[in-house]
């Protein structure tokens, strides 16, 4: 449901920290939970998962990039936010049971996930990237050139598996991504593997000398899921992302989190037409 | 007889050879009118965005000749490399850093270079 094939070279990553997050068992709800439907009674019903940094955890309280995102969308649409944090399945029958109207977590639209979801428009571009430290120049632009480099990657992932597969026994793998970034600020690493926004939070939180080098998959179009055949709130949501992308608020939400505007690739091309 | 039957496949041969020697020269001719050919985007007059619109203002250009140019470009931009298209060049910005770096395979052109030099500072300005 929420795997992620990034098709290059056969270099394929997975969603794992969803996956990971999938398990998890906590079910919290922020504000009462009734039993009213979707949005139709002027509450906006959306789940989150509670370990999936930066975009929905808690540490004291539930917080997050998609959270601060949900809670500017319900104030567009003019409805009560109501935050249920939860596991991906219980998130999911949730949604199928009308009881949230909305996954408030960057899902991918992926096919297996289309027959599950409408989305709404995606807000956040997200790629694969590499991260070297500040004092670093090498151009490191693929996994060839990182051959027998130190190379550190989240733990149990498909970047793992495929970092292995050409980089060999170099790859290191850490149980949370921080590390590894910690690791590279102290020059104990040439480099890291991992998503854009994930990087960019930590490097903007801790002020670390690293930085985001070359992309190593395309941007992901990722976005919020609604039940399947939910057109309506499909739609209400994009009409509210637009909003939200062209009144700058999303501009100061992002730039809080990441340093800057992630409404756009940071990527293009010429191809001949 | 026997020299009619003989003859024929070599001759029958011989034109498939030619014939196939004709498609690939046609083929090979198509593919570099392609290259030569610029953008319908680079063939246009354009005004630059305002400083103060730019994504970024005074960037850090690096410039990358790769041999892998084309695979790379296709891997980071999702354009693949078909016997028809295939990703020129490309570029990619660190906003906050104010870097942009611009990769092209071993031969390029002035389009290609110029296009990818406005991405630098305009960012996706054609998404």
């Amino acid at each position: 449901m929420i795997e992620r094939c990034l098709t290059h070279r056969g270099l394929s990553v997975d969603r794992r920290w969803v996956l990971r997050l999938s398990l998890a068992g906590l079910s919290t709800c922020l504000m009462p939970c009734g039993h009213a439907q979707g949005a139709g009674e002027g509450v906006l019903r959306v789940g989150v998962l509670a370990h999936y940094k930066p975009f929905s955890f808690i540490e004291g309280q539930l917080q997050g990039f998609d959270v601060d995102v949900m809670k500017r969308l319900a104030s567009i649409m003019k409805l009560q936010l109501q935050i249920h944090v939860d596991g991906m399945a219980t998130l999911q029958k949730k949604l199928q049971a009308d009881e949230i109207s909305v996954i408030g977590n960057q899902l991918l639209p992926t096919p297996e996930n289309r027959r599950l979801f409408d989305f709404a428009k995606p807000y956040a571009s997200n790629q694969l990237v590499c991260v070297q430290h500040e004092d670093d120049t090498r151009d490191f632009l693929s996994l060839d050139d990182l051959y027998g480099k130190k190379l550190g990657v989240l733990a149990n992932t498909g970047v793992e598996e495929q970092a292995r597969g050409v980089v060999g026994k170099t790859v290191l793998p850490f149980p949370s991504i921080d590390q590894a970034l910690k690791q590279l600020a102290e020059k104990k690493l040439d480099a890291v593997l991992e998503e854009s926004l994930i990087a960019d939070f930590y490097i903007e939180r801790d002020g670390l000398p690293v930085k985001i080098t070359a992309p190593f998959a395309p941007p992901m179009a990722s976005g919020l899921a609604v039940r399947k055949g939910n057109k309506e709130m499909a739609a209400r949501l994009s009409a509210a992302i637009q909003t939200l992308l062209s009144d700058g608020s999303f501009k100061e939400i992002s730039t809080r989190w990441f340093g800057y505007d992630v409404s756009r690739s940071n990527v293009s091309h010429s191809v001949p037409r | 007889m026997f020299r009619a039957s003989s003859i024929r496949p070599q001759a029958a041969l011989r034109c498939f050879w030619h014939g196939w020697f004709i498609f690939v020269l046609l083929l090979l001719t198509g593919c570099e009118t392609m290259t030569i050919k610029p953008p319908q985007v680079d063939t246009v007059r354009f005004t630059p965005m305002a400083t103060e619109k730019r994504v970024l203002n005074e960037p850090k250009v690096k410039y990358l000749v790769r041999a892998d140019g084309f695979e790379y470009c296709a891997r980071i931009t999702g354009i693949p490399v078909t016997p028809t298209s295939r990703p020129m060049a490309c570029a990619f910005w660190n906003v906050r850093r104010k870097e942009c770096t611009i990769v092209t395979p071993l031969t390029t052109g002035f389009n290609y270079l110029g296009h990818e030099l406005r991405h630098c500072f305009e960012g996706a300005f054609h998404d």
